[in-house]
């Protein structure tokens, strides 16, 4: 092993952006404009920001126009509150609410290609849980750019981003965050497509390393998103917060995950299982096929425990059917063509004639790092950690409690980044500089690095992998109980075991997939021990948390967990109450913000 | 995945034909028919320029009229006359190409699938008209009467051409490479149609030298070899920047085509003009 | 049900520590339903883990999995075994990467390199145009917005400009429509800038209308089309 691990260079730019998706950029900008000239330098994971997972998001983005003559920001606020099961925080509520159409605007005035309504104006849409009157009847509320919100707003932040000057370290990976005396300094960064090691000195770092579900078998979520960062976030001994919160979305398509909207639902797609019974109506009677996401969800899940389920010929997955056969040509043809192109398109089945296979897929993660509502990463409770922002999926501040309204996953990315880059600029003002690299800066990397490089074990990779996200599915998915997460926890501990002696094909640092893989394994191994810990120790069920052993809300519980994790295995767990200052202020409607029922 | 290999009508229309080499229908696969015309376009241009250098070469024998029937003499033959004939390919294809392609870019036609084929069967007309001519022989038309409708169609087609273009910002060179090309679309088809209705008066010095003697005829021939060396020049140019990186290099090769293009058009006119 | 397919890929390969390059031939079966990207993680996990790929979203969304298949650039995430062998008619495939940048290893590329050239015509709104009265949002009208909406749907994946036959000092055809996007969105005032980086000498003119950008798109922009308002001077 002549290889001696090294930092190759050291950058010192006044704002290391880690993670530059959505949320990352929108900070980044958010800083250029408020005090034009900032260095600042962003490390994405994937070939080029543009590639980044908010470009993989559909529907829109909630925002509430003043100028509506039906909507009113009260309702967005309490549609969120009420969606997370009341366990959002109600000071971000309110924050987030409010600024949404200001967001919209700076997004439209940056060049983003809403859709447009007749007058030349965005155009809305509606969008599950979004209600007019505290959940009377819909509301157009969701602004969107035809299919491709997501795509609309990564191309705004990242154009806008390059106007400014933002220097871009992609295919790269902060592995390690540097820290002196409490504050954040910067972080190591791993470049894969030259093999080196840098260290970014920086005033401040922001993390906005986006979503973290790719320890499950299914999932939307893009090959880059497994958890690095929280992992990073728990090396350094800092919380996470409300990690059992995953939300599932019964009908991914099975094999690549990718989404099937509820919308096929909605024009009367019917799930049947192995035998063609509909099954859904035998848990619903009413609502069937159109009951809630997590309901739903978790009726496909048990037809498939209750050996109901298919198992797909080719992707090796358990799965139900979705039948669209009997819905009019003119439908099809009209307004669920671009869904069933999914079908076509990624898993070769005709939906007009053919059934379509779907399952459960993790979508979305609740949790994240705790921040307070400007952004500031927290260190338990009430302190923050000076120089260290974090904003998008990463973080939790809490805007989504433990379930998340679609269309508002966008609105908190862009809000919040906007926030943290406020924050961030008045901060620079008078910010020391980091001063020199510390002494022991990447030792951690280092030595995990020289692990995988001197691995000379037989277990392949992909076994590993694989058991990982069965387990998860099973176990830490849409159905938890006391005896399957303290199996879980343990089958974890071993494939932690087992990863120390896997299988390493090639020793090259330049661009090496598999060591790269290795070290994404560890955060997998490592996030997934911290849900299954989180989730054991929440004996209630809220949002998308559900525990058979506990089926119900309990007010015992009206805490956001928060978790540490230094050394795998062992987690010690804390609390962060809920903010309830909408409701505490006494204003108009307060009591729909008190401890309410989640029933749609 | 499948959809785009639908779009193109046109693979369905050439299957018999071209779908039989191996390497056209790995390029019409993965790229498309365009790709293949593009190419097509590339080369024919590229024959067309080596044919201009050659013509006007033989030409130069017209100085001395003698020369000239004797050079006539030993490319009187079987197959140079069949590779005369063939040179009509090129230049149909290419003229019809072209057109296909300034109406593509400015004149908004965009229905290529059409068009594509009307290229196709104009061409075959063509080629197939001069073959019937050329066994035929002894055709008449006024020589004064038809250069006279050419040189109106050209001037108009080059003035649509001018009208809808020169406006814009593009290069104006750019520009004139589409104007000259409308220009040259009659004269050229004209021209090789001209020489092949009586293909024995076509090569014979005397009425050669006639035409050439009169003004008209000097003017539209002198209007001809400028086009068509701007248009050879400027279509080898724009060919160089497409594969050559080095700007000293680039720089280098386009003085030494403007050169030799300019030398052969001089020599070009100063035939026509001093004959 | 499901039927399997003998496969046999010939993925071109390269290893930046060696600099050696070379063709490896892999022999795998698979169902009709598996997209390329899962042959090459069926490949990672059965045959040989060192064979570098690039994917990222798997959803055909984001442009990362851009390769040539048997010629034909396209995204490999979208592409189903069972289309593949109907589309080119053989089991055997070749797979190399696209050719618009330095590769790094194996099949994946140098997405920077590449990028520069969409950079460099700035997909920015370079000068806003001044607001709506109101103080709103501007005033996009939907037969407006038709005429380019199309083309905002491009994702960078550069397999039109692997596929047109220009493949030097030209910015290629999805920069240009990046360019073309702003000239048409009535939002940009910066218009003579943009015309100038349009008929530069890397732009339009090295475009020769070959259309091989519109047959490969994988979201079905007629970039052709875009480039050809370019050349006519009139973007309505
Ligand atoms: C299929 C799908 C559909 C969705 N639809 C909607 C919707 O309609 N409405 C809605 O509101 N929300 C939707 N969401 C959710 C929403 O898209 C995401 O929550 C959001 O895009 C996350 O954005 P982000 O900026 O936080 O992260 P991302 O955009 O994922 O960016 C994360 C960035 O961090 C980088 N990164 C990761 N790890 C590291 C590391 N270790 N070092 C360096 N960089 C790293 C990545 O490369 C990337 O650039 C959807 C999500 C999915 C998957
Ligand atoms: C007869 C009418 C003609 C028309 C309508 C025509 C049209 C065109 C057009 C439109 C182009 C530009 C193609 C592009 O850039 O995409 C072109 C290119 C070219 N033409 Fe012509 N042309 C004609 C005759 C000629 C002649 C007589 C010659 C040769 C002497 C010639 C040689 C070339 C060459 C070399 C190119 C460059 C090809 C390339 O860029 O690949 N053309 N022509
Ligand atoms: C093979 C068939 C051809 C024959 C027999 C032929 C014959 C001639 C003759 C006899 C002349 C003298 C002028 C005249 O008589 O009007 C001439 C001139 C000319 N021909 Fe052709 N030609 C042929 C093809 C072409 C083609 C394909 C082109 C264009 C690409 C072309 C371009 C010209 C030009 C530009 C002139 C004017 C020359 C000058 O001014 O010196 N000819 N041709
Ligand atoms: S125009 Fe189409 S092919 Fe070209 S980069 Fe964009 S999406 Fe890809
Ligand atoms: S393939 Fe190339 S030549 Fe033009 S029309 Fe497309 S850019
Ligand atoms: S991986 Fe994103 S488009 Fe294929």
């Amino acid at each position: 092993m002549g290889k001696k691990l090294q930092i190759d260079s050291i950058l010192r730019p006044e704002v290391l952006v880690i993670g530059a998706g959505g949320a990352g950029l929108r900070c980044a900008v958010e800083i250029c404009e408020r005090r034009p000239g900032t260095s600042i330098i962003a490390v994405t994971k994937v070939y080029s920001p543009q590639k980044s997972h908010t470009a993989a998001a559909q529907g829109g983005m909630a925002a509430v126009d003043p100028k509506d003559p039906v909507d009113k920001i009260i309702y967005h606020m309490f549609d969120t509150w009420k969606g997370s099961d009341c366990s959002s925080d109600q000071n971000i509520i309110k924050k987030v609410c409010e600024s949404a159409w200001e967001q919209i605007l700076w997004l439209e005035r940056h060049g983003m290609h809403f859709s447009r309504t007749e007058e030349g104006r965005i155009a809305k849409r509606p969008f599950g849980g979004h209600m007019l009157n505290f959940g009377k009847v819909k509301a157009f509320r969701a602004c969107y750019e035809a299919d491709r919100t997501g795509k609309g707003i990564m191309d705004t932040v990242w154009a806008e981003s390059l106007k400014h000057g933002v220097i871009f370290l992609n295919q790269s990976v902060a592995c390690e965050l540097l820290f002196r005396n409490g504050r954040c300094i910067g972080a190591i960064v791993f470049m894969e497509q030259n093999g080196k090691f840098l260290a970014v000195l920086a005033k401040a770092t922001i993390m906005a390393t986006g979503g973290k579900t790719r320890m499950y078998q299914v999932s939307t979520n893009c090959r880059q998103n497994t958890g690095d960062g929280l992992a990073l976030i728990l090396q350094a001994g800092l919380p996470v917060m409300d990690l059992e919160a995953v939300q599932f979305h019964p009908t991914g398509i099975v094999g690549p995950g990718i989404l099937a909207s509820e919308a096929l639902r909605g024009e009367g797609g019917i799930l049947r299982n192995k035998d063609g019974e509909p099954f859904m109506e035998r848990y619903a009677p009413t609502a069937k096929d159109l009951a809630p996401r997590d309901l739903v969800s978790r009726c496909i899940m048990n037809e498939i425990r209750e050996g109901r389920g298919c198992v797909h010929p080719d992707h090796k997955l358990p799965h139900v059917w979705l039948d669209l056969r009997h819905i009019p040509e003119h439908v099809h043809r009209t307004r669920i063509q671009e869904v069933c192109g999914f079908f076509c398109k990624f898993v070769g089945v005709q939906p007009q004639h053919e059934l379509c296979p779907v399952t459960p897929t993790a979508h979305y993660q609740m949790g994240g790092s705790p921040t307070n509502e400007f952004g500031e990463v927290q260190k338990d409770a009430q302190e923050v950690v000076p120089g260290l922002y974090a904003c998008g999926e990463f973080a939790a501040a809490s805007l989504h409690g433990h379930n998340r309204l679609g269309t508002n996953s966008l609105l908190e990315l862009i809000t919040m980044g906007q926030v943290v880059g406020e924050r961030v600029a008045a901060y620079l003002h008078d910010a020391e500089a980091p001063g020199d690299l510390p002494q022991d800066a990447g030792s951690h990397v280092f030595s995990q690095f020289s692990r995988y490089l001197a691995s000379r074990g037989k277990t392949h990779y992909a076994e590993i992998r694989d058991a990982l996200r069965v387990l998860m599915m099973e176990k830490v998915g849409v159905f938890r109980n006391e005896k399957g997460l303290a199996e879980a926890i343990e089958k974890l501990k071993e494939l932690k075991q087992m990863a120390r002696h896997m299988k390493l094909s090639s020793r090259s640092l330049i661009m090496n997939q598999d060591l790269l893989q290795f070290w994404e394994l560890d955060h997998l191994l490592d996030v997934s021990m911290v849900i299954a810990h989180c989730a054991l120790a929440r004996k209630e069920s809220r949002g998308g948390h559900y525990r058979e052993d506990y089926p119900e809300r309990s007010p015992e519980f009206q805490y956001h967990t928060l978790a540490y994790m230094t050394e795998y295995g062992k987690v010690t767990l804390g609390r962060r109450p809920i903010d309830m200052s909408i409701f505490e202020a006494r204003g108009e409607h307060y009591e729909k913000f008190g401890i309410i029922e989640r029933k749609y | 995945m499948d959809a785009p290999a639908q779009r193109t009508g046109i693979e369905a229309y050439l299957i018999g034909i071209l779908k039989r080499s191996e390497k056209l229908s790995y390029y019409a696969r993965s790229r498309g028919w365009g790709f293949i015309m593009t190419w097509a376009h590339r080369i024919a241009g590229l024959i067309l320029v080596l044919y201009m250098l050659f013509h006007i070469y033989t030409l130069s024998a017209l100085y001395e009229p003698a020369a000239f029937v004797s050079k006539m003499k030993f490319v009187d033959n079987f197959i140079f006359s069949f590779f005369e004939w063939a040179l009509a390919v090129p230049v149909i294809f290419h003229a019809l190409n072209g057109t296909r392609l300034i109406l593509y870019e400015a004149f908004r036609i965009r229905k290529d699938a059409i068009m594509v084929r009307w290229v196709f069967v104009l061409s075959s007309i063509y080629i197939l008209t001069l073959a019937f001519f050329m066994l035929m022989g002894n055709q008449q038309v006024s020589a004064g009467f038809f250069w006279l409708m050419v040189a109106i169609t050209s001037a108009i087609s080059s003035t649509i051409v001018y009208k809808r273009l020169w406006h814009t910002q593009n290069g104006i060179l750019w520009k004139l490479q589409r104007v000259s090309g409308a220009f040259l679309l009659p004269l050229v088809s004209g021209h090789m149609f001209f020489m092949h209705l009586n293909y024995q008066v076509g090569h014979d010095v005397e009425t050669i030298l006639a035409r050439i003697s009169a003004p008209g005829m000097k003017a539209l021939d002198v209007a001809f070899v400028c086009l068509v060396f701007f248009h050879a020049g400027f279509g080898l140019y724009t060919i160089i920047g497409d594969y050559i990186e080095d700007s000293r290099l680039r720089s280098g090769l386009t003085v030494l085509i403007s050169f030799i293009l300019g030398v052969f058009a001089y020599a070009g006119a100063k035939i026509v003009l001093t004959i | 049900m499901s039927q399997e397919y003998d496969l046999t890929l010939k993925i071109s390969r390269y290893d930046p520590d060696t600099q050696l390059s070379w063709v490896q031939v892999y022999r795998l079966k698979a169902g009709r339903i598996l997209r390329f990207v899962d042959l090459f993680r069926k490949i990672n996990d059965e045959q040989d883990p060192t064979l570098a790929w690039s994917s990222s979203c798997e959803h055909g969304q984001c442009g990362t999995c851009g390769m040539k298949i048997n010629g034909k650039p396209l995204l490999t995430c979208e592409l189903l075994v069972e289309n593949a062998v109907k589309f080119f008619k053989t089991q055997t495939f070749t797979v190399e990467p696209l050719t618009v940048a330095p590769v790094i290893r194996d099949l994946v590329i140098d997405m920077e390199k590449a990028y520069e050239r969409v950079h460099f015509v700035k997909p920015h709104i370079i000068q806003p145009a001044p607001q709506h009265p109101d103080g709103d949002e501007y005033r996009i009208s939907p037969r407006v917005l038709e005429t380019y909406v199309e083309a905002t749907r491009c994702i960078n994946c550069f397999c039109c400009a692997t596929a047109c036959v220009t493949q030097k000092n030209y910015l290629g055809p999805n920069a240009l429509l990046a360019n073309i996007v702003r000239l048409m969105d009535p939002r940009e005032m910066a218009k003579q800038e943009r015309m100038d980086i349009l008929y530069s000498d890397q732009g339009t003119p090295r475009c020769r209308t070959a259309q091989a950008c519109s047959f490969v798109c994988p979201k079905e922009i007629d970039i052709a089309h875009f480039i050809a308002l370019a050349k006519e001077g009139n973007f309505k």
